[in-house]
């Protein structure tokens, strides 16, 4: 994929809704056959970024390309409206319109571009036996259950085969137990039908399940971009790190350098080892970011693995999840959280076993 | 920055419309300005620029005085009008008013009365000599009240101007959070102070939206103090300009042209001051919550309390005039003692059929309400396709000049639109036909038509739209096969409502009329003039049987009774 042709680019993007800058130099780029998420906490601006690439929002500066044509350029005065750009959308409300039937809602597009209507009623059949909709075509948009809705939004943004499909939480309007199986289901359909793709989501299992890469947004930038295991496991920022996964955060200061790459740290007299993240050299405090699933209890004398620093630490509460528990350690000022299978007696002093390039210092 | 995007075609049949909009708004009103600044007619060469006419106006007593009435009938029913509407409106939707579905559509109906025809309804029936007023004379000896007065007056446009602050402060209560409420009621406060503490504040600013609207409405009242003020001698600012004629004994264009800005010089702040409240009435209302209505509050021993009194209202303002009408149109004479059987009679109806002009009235009003209503409602749709999710600076020009209708009564608006005919050569010949008519009453009703057309159109989702755009549909075919359709209901329920109110309208035809410009409301107020009672009572029940089928259509149909 990454020698794909690039089907859609939106380069230096800004957009701002009054004084409030929401999109602050933002530039993506989605290439043929790759599924690209916009992954970002509420009002960070993924949907104004969708919106821009759709020609549903003006920007206020930026290019957007789709294949070779230039969409939007507003130093050249370019401006595709939204129905010029040939894209397929899919709306967060689903968007279908009451007023027709399935069919007639899938067919749409087609009919927009003179398809013959033989040819055109096939070719809806064809896709609505494509998405698990069979038979359906006849019905009213609210005699369908949310999944079914959520499939008729899918097959009208595709059924004239857009270049690249634009989707704005698809699954948002799920139900939990459905969204899980949405998920993979969406997966499944957008490779087999071998569809670029661009998706907006405040979920990150949903972000890292289903892209082949991840565009985390935070307040209107590109916090980072990547491969889902190079955002989850190698962050470059702090809010990266503590956005993605479950981490205890420690503020700790900076006892020194081991090396280029490690740090001595001590969070309220408790030292430790950390590797560093930040590009920018440390200060005397910096912020620690250990995930959760790093962390382990060591069972009475048992050895540590290597690369670690061991901690004596008292455990204030074990919380039952389920399928395991959660501990929470007091560390310093702050918390440390770690996963077990038993419960830990609250008071106790436990060793706990920090590896350092699971604690990331910032 | 001068940049060329394919948005521009777009954007040019919008800027069209402004600029129609812009001469039908500012064309008469203009014109009436510059007639208020010369010394004679403006159509004659001789004429003048000179503040004269200002100067005469402004230095007579008269016009203080009428001013003065003005103020007080709008201050009165303002002050009356609002707690009456506020406490129907906490009653039908707060509380267990026995029924309370049944009252809701019907306490609206006032608003589509003429109050010409209202106004005589009240003549009629406690008038000096009306059937109430003479039944209680027999009885005890004397008529116990004065309908020609100032106070009569203030308590009727009171009386009938309750269902409009009903109206805005029933949909505030409906867009309150029940939470809200509730919070307040698990705290620990009694019912009454949910009400007085959390309810009504959350409405305060719907209340004085009202209260701005009552004031507005007081001050644009023509009708009721037309027949009601009239034999006291009694003027308002409007009566003051219409009966300037007679007054002067000669025309005066000038003169009624500075009473007439003076008018609007008064009503445009005011509908100024309710845009501002409207904004600050929406924002309030965006906290409109999801669950289930909340539980109707009990009002125990009150329960038959608060129902006698929403009941006497609907008699003094509804049943009594219009029982009034009904009776005065079948009876041939009435007097202290006279039965009933013996002059009963359908002659009024018969003579109303021998007068070709007044034939000719009732078909002109069903004409350009039925037809000529449609073709407003299609012009307003047009104003309101073009500014709807347009935030173009055009948007805001449109925003801006739908304001002024509002601000000027049906009188000056018909007055200023046969000037209009007057002065530009190719309408003239339009003088005595129902289309001049009709661009007055579409210019009159502009606000309240677009209020009601752009309420239908953000029915239909913004994403609905867009999706249909992102699929590869122009903003034309967007219009046509998705926004049109989908508000398809709204726009027919506007077009019965500017229906009612074409047939209701009875003072812009005031100065419009002439051979073939007749309508029933303009009929009533010229035969009024010259007494002729019989034809005016068949006239009006004529006039109330075409709004009642069309109050009836539109409560079959589910039409919203208001914008
Ligand atoms: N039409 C608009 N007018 C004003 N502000 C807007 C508009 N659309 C979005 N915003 C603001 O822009 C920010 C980003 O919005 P959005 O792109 O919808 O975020 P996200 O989809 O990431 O939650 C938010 O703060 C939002 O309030
Ligand atoms: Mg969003």
């Amino acid at each position: 994929m990454p020698d794909s042709p690039v089907v859609l680019a939106a380069t230096n993007i800004r957009k701002r809704f009054g004084k409030t800058p929401v999109l602050d130099d933002v530039s993506i780029e989605v290439r043929a056959g790759e599924v690209v998420a916009l992954l970002g906490a509420s009002g960070s601006g993924k949907t104004t970024l969708l919106r821009v690439a759709g020609g549903l929002e003006r920007p206020d500066a930026g290019r957007v390309v789709l294949g070779t044509a230039t969409v939007f350029d507003n130093s050249e005065g370019i401006d595709v409206p939204a129905e010029g750009r040939n894209l397929g959308f899919v709306f967060q409300s689903y968007a279908l319109w009451p007023h027709m039937t399935v069919a007639a809602n899938v067919g749409y597009g087609l009919r927009l571009r003179r398809i013959p209507e033989v040819e055109r009623e096939a070719h809806v059949d064809r896709t609505l036996d494509r998405l698990g909709l069979t038979g359906l075509g006849g019905r009213y948009p609210h005699e369908l259950s949310g999944g079914q809705q959520q499939r008729v939004a899918l097959a009208r943004a595709l059924v004239y085969e857009p270049p690249v499909i634009l989707l704005d939480e698809p699954l948002s309007n799920l139900d939990a137990n459905l969204r899980e199986s949405a998920r993979s289901w969406l997966r499944e359909t957008i490779s087999t039908l071998g569809l670029s793709a661009v998706f907006v989501t405040h979920d990150q299992v949903e972000a890292l399940a289903i892209a082949d890469r991840v565009v985390l947004l935070h307040g209107g930038r590109v916090e980072q971009a990547g491969t889902p295991t190079e955002l989850y496991g190698a962050p470059r920022t702090l809010y990266g790190a503590t956005f993605l996964g479950s981490a205890s955060t420690i503020p700790v200061s900076v006892a020194g350098d081991r090396s280029a790459a490690q740090a001595q740290v001590s969070a309220g007299g408790t030292a430790f080892v950390a590797s560093r993240r930040a590009e920018a050299s440390l200060g005397n405090d910096a912020t620690v970011v250990i995930r959760v699933e790093c962390v382990r209890v060591l069972d009475g004398d048992a050895t540590p693995p290597p690369g670690g620093t061991v901690l004596d630490l008292v455990v204030r509460t074990s919380l039952y999840l389920g399928e395991r528990w959660e501990h929470a350690f007091t560390l310093g000022g702050a918390t440390l959280r770690a996963w077990g299978g038993s419960p830990l007696v609250a008071g106790r002093t436990y060793r706990v076993w920090v590896p350092i390039d699971g604690a990331w210092a910032f | 920055m001068a940049r060329s995007t394919p948005t521009i075609p777009r954007d040019a049949w919008r800027q069209a419309t402004v600029a129609v909009l812009a001469t039908i708004v500012l064309g008469p009103l203009l014109l009436v300005a510059y007639q208020s600044l010369l010394n004679g007619p403006f159509f004659l060469e001789s004429s003048r620029l000179d503040l004269g006419a200002y100067r005469y106006v402004i230095g007579g007593a008269q016009f203080w005085r009428a001013f003065g009435t003005s103020l007080v009938v709008a201050t009165g029913m303002a002050g009356i009008a609002v707690p009456l509407g506020a406490t129907l409106a906490f009653l039908l939707v707060r509380t267990d008013l026995p029924g309370s579905q049944w009252i809701e559509p019907l306490a609206l109906v006032p608003i589509f009365l003429s109050p010409i025809v209202v106004a005589f309804g009240y003549v009629v029936a406690i008038g000096p000599v009306g059937f109430i007023s003479l039944a209680v004379k027999s009885w005890i000896g004397t008529v116990p009240w004065d309908l020609y007065g100032l106070p009569a007056l203030v308590a009727i446009a009171a009386l009938t101007h309750v269902p409009h602050s009903c109206l805005y402060v029933a949909t505030a209560l409906r867009s309150i959070n029940p939470e809200l409420e509730e919070a307040a009621r698990t705290a620990g406060a009694p019912p009454w102070r949910v009400a007085i503490e959390v309810s009504l504040p959350l409405a305060r600013p719907a209340i004085l939206y009202a209260a701005a609207l009552t004031f507005l409405l007081g001050f644009e009242l023509f009708g009721l103090p037309l027949v009601l003020g009239d034999s006291a001698g009694l003027l308002v600012m409007t009566t003051y300009l219409f009966k300037l004629t007679t007054l002067l004994g000669v025309p005066s264009y000038q003169m009624m042209a500075v009473v007439a800005i003076s008018i609007v010089a008064v009503t445009f702040p005011l509908v100024l001051a309710q845009r501002h409240l409207l904004g600050q009435a929406a924002r309030y209302a965006t906290i409109r919550g999801r669950g289930l209505a909340p539980r109707r509050l009990r009002l125990g021993a009150w329960r038959w309390g608060a129902f006698a009194g929403v009941v006497a209202w609907f008699a003094v303002t509804v049943a009594l005039p219009l029982g009034g009408i009904v009776l005065r149109s079948v009876v041939r004479n009435w007097g202290i003692g006279v039965d009933l059987g013996a002059v009963l009679t359908l002659d009024h109806f018969r003579a109303l059929a021998t007068y070709p002009n007044l034939v000719r009235g009732v078909i002109d009003t069903i004409a350009i309400a039925t037809i000529g209503g449609a073709a407003s409602v299609a012009l307003y749709l047009a104003i309101g396709l073009a500014q709807h999710r347009w935030t173009g600076r055009g948007a805001a020009a449109i925003d801006f000049l739908v304001l002024l209708p509002r601000a000027v009564p049906g009188l000056i608006g018909g007055l200023a639109f046969l000037w209009v005919i007057l002065f530009v050569p190719f309408l003239r010949p339009f003088r005595n036909s129902l289309g001049a008519l009709w661009l007055a009453y579409t210019s009159v009703w502009l606000a309240y038509g677009l209020r009601l057309i752009s309420t239908a159109l953000l029915q239909v989702g913004a994403e609905l739209e867009e999706s249909a755009r992102t699929t590869g549909a122009s903003a034309a075919r967007v219009t046509r096969e998705i926004t049109v359709p989908l508000a398809r209901a709204g726009i027919v329920g506007s077009w019965l409502l500017v229906l009612m109110m074409f047939v209701r309208e009875y003072s812009t035809g005031v100065y419009l009329m002439g051979p073939g410009t007749e309508v029933i409301g303009s009929l009533i107020v010229s035969l009024w003039g010259a007494g002729g009672l019989d034809l005016i009572a068949a006239l009006s029940v004529v006039n109330v049987v075409i709004v009642g089928v069309g109050l009836s259509l539109a409560l079959r149909l589910g039409v919203r009774l208001h914008a």
